[in-house]
């Protein structure tokens, strides 16, 4: 095969591949999902955090009584039923994705304490996204698994609660963390095609 | 010659490739996890399955119809009413402040790294006791807040939320006082680990009614990988004669 013979070869070869690609699409060679998914694999931003102490959450129930720790940080149910639940709403940037829940706090109880993440859709549906529990009587911080949610404030609302599961002292919230990142997927395309 | 011409058909290809796969990239960000379509067309709950498909609506993108426009200036949706001589807050300011832009010389170093001055705002009435032996009332507008049982040394707060990597220059404190006593405003950072640092703080003064407040400069960079904030008022008084009308935290972002 002469030189000029396989370099025509080679070129003919990448022109129907561009054809083909030019007639259906980059989702046709590596599938849009798939697109989409190595896209948000290193499209992420490093971790942002919405940090909130235990003493600014409040219970959903009029019937509890709570009170701190002297130095204002942690929470704790004094009274009413040890099933009901302290909420804050959890305000995130749109189309970030939360990745992980962390539980502070100060557990000398034989119970367990649990926070976890909900979204309400406004519509009477809910889902518990993530939840994470006091572990033990020794620690004081546990990570949820990781979640890889992406926020969508259009159709939900978040709301971080925690549910003490005993009365008292020994068993305060010192603090939710929830680690977040924000898409940065397009950030290097040109304003105007950003926007178009 | 046959090359070159292989070559350029070639070359003009692969530039339509690549503006196709850009145009690609741009039309088709990924999918939200659960399109409001999708979701407006379940089931819904009675009084609730009239709801229109996404972009149908004015808070929707794309929608192009009539926009019906507020017209509850005056309290007629609390059904509370304004106040009867609404406070001109402005009217405390007999110079510039140091919280507003307007405030800030054009050659002042410290704050070209950093942006003008954004606020976070919140009403009296938003906060809440870290205690529930506490009791309180608001003023009748629903904007003031005051206490009216409990220990006086006792606290409300409210979790504190601005851009991370911001710079706190500013807390001030807007009130009702007629009190001889003074209240006392703060921001506070706890690290979860029991450690607690209160960064700046700003009280009442006077007994003459409304007034405002403001606290000396901080700038702080928030940091909520280690702290959470938290905004603190204590009355030192109840009843309606001391009343917590709002807090103004004044922030940059980085430039």
């Amino acid at each position: 095969m002469t030189r000029s013979r396989k370099l025509r070869q080679w070129l003919l070869g990448g022109c129907v591949m561009l054809v083909l690609l030019m007639t259906a699409g980059p989702g046709a060679v590596l599938g849009r999902e798939a697109i989409a998914a190595e896209t948000m694999a290193s499209g992420w931003s490093n971790f942002y955090y919405w940090n909130v102490a235990g003493t600014t959450l409040r219970p959903r129930d009029s019937s509890l009584d709570w009170d701190n720790d002297g130095i204002g940080g942690c929470l704790f149910q004094t009274a009413g039923s040890t099933g009901e639940i302290f909420n804050i709403h959890l305000d995130l940037p749109p189309g970030s994705r939360v990745d992980y829940l962390r539980l502070f706090y100060y557990d000398t109880s034989g119970a367990t304490s649990s926070a976890w993440v909900t979204s309400y859709n406004n519509a009477g549906g809910l889902v518990d996204r993530t939840s994470v529990t006091s572990s033990g009587s020794a620690g004081y911080a546990t990570l949820s698994p990781y979640l890889g949610h992406v926020v969508d404030t259009f159709n939900n609302s978040y709301v971080l609660n925690w549910r003490s599961n005993q009365l008292g002292n020994s068993m305060r919230l010192c603090g939710l963390r929830v680690a977040y990142r924000i898409s940065v997927a397009y950030t290097f395309l040109p304003v105007v095609m950003k926007n178009a | 010659m046959k090359h070159k011409r292989l070559l350029m058909i070639l070359m003009t290809m692969v530039g339509i490739a690549a503006l196709g796969g850009a145009a690609f990239v741009v039309a088709e960000p990924p999918a939200p996890e659960v399109s409001s379509a999708t979701l407006y067309r379940e089931p819904q709950p009675a009084g609730l399955s009239e709801m229109p498909v996404a972009g149908a609506m004015p808070d929707e993108d794309g929608y192009a119809g009539p926009v019906v426009e507020a017209q509850i200036e005056g309290g007629e949706a609390s059904g509370e009413g304004g106040a009867a001589a609404p406070v001109d807050w402005e009217a405390f300011f007999t110079e510039p402040q140091p919280d507003e832009d307007a405030g800030v010389a054009a050659d002042d170093v410290s704050i070209h790294a950093w942006s003008n001055f954004y606020y976070l705002n919140v009403t009296g009435t938003a906060l809440r006791p870290r205690d529930s032996t506490v009791t309180w009332d608001n003023d009748g507008t629903g904007g003031c807040l005051y206490q009216t049982g409990g220990s006086t040394l006792e606290i409300f707060n409210i979790h504190l939320h601005i851009p991370p990597g911001s710079r706190i220059d500013y807390l001030r404190l807007y009130y009702y006082d007629t009190s001889s006593n003074s209240s006392i405003a703060w921001v506070t950072t706890y690290d979860n680990e029991g450690g607690v640092d209160d960064l700046i703080n700003v009280s009442s003064s006077g007994s003459g009614g409304y007034g405002t407040m403001l606290s000396p400069y901080l700038g702080h960079v928030v940091d909520y990988a280690s702290d959470s904030y938290v905004l603190n008022w204590r009355s030192n008084q109840t009843g309606n004669s001391m009343r917590l009308c709002g807090l103004r935290v004044a922030y940059r972002l980085p430039n």
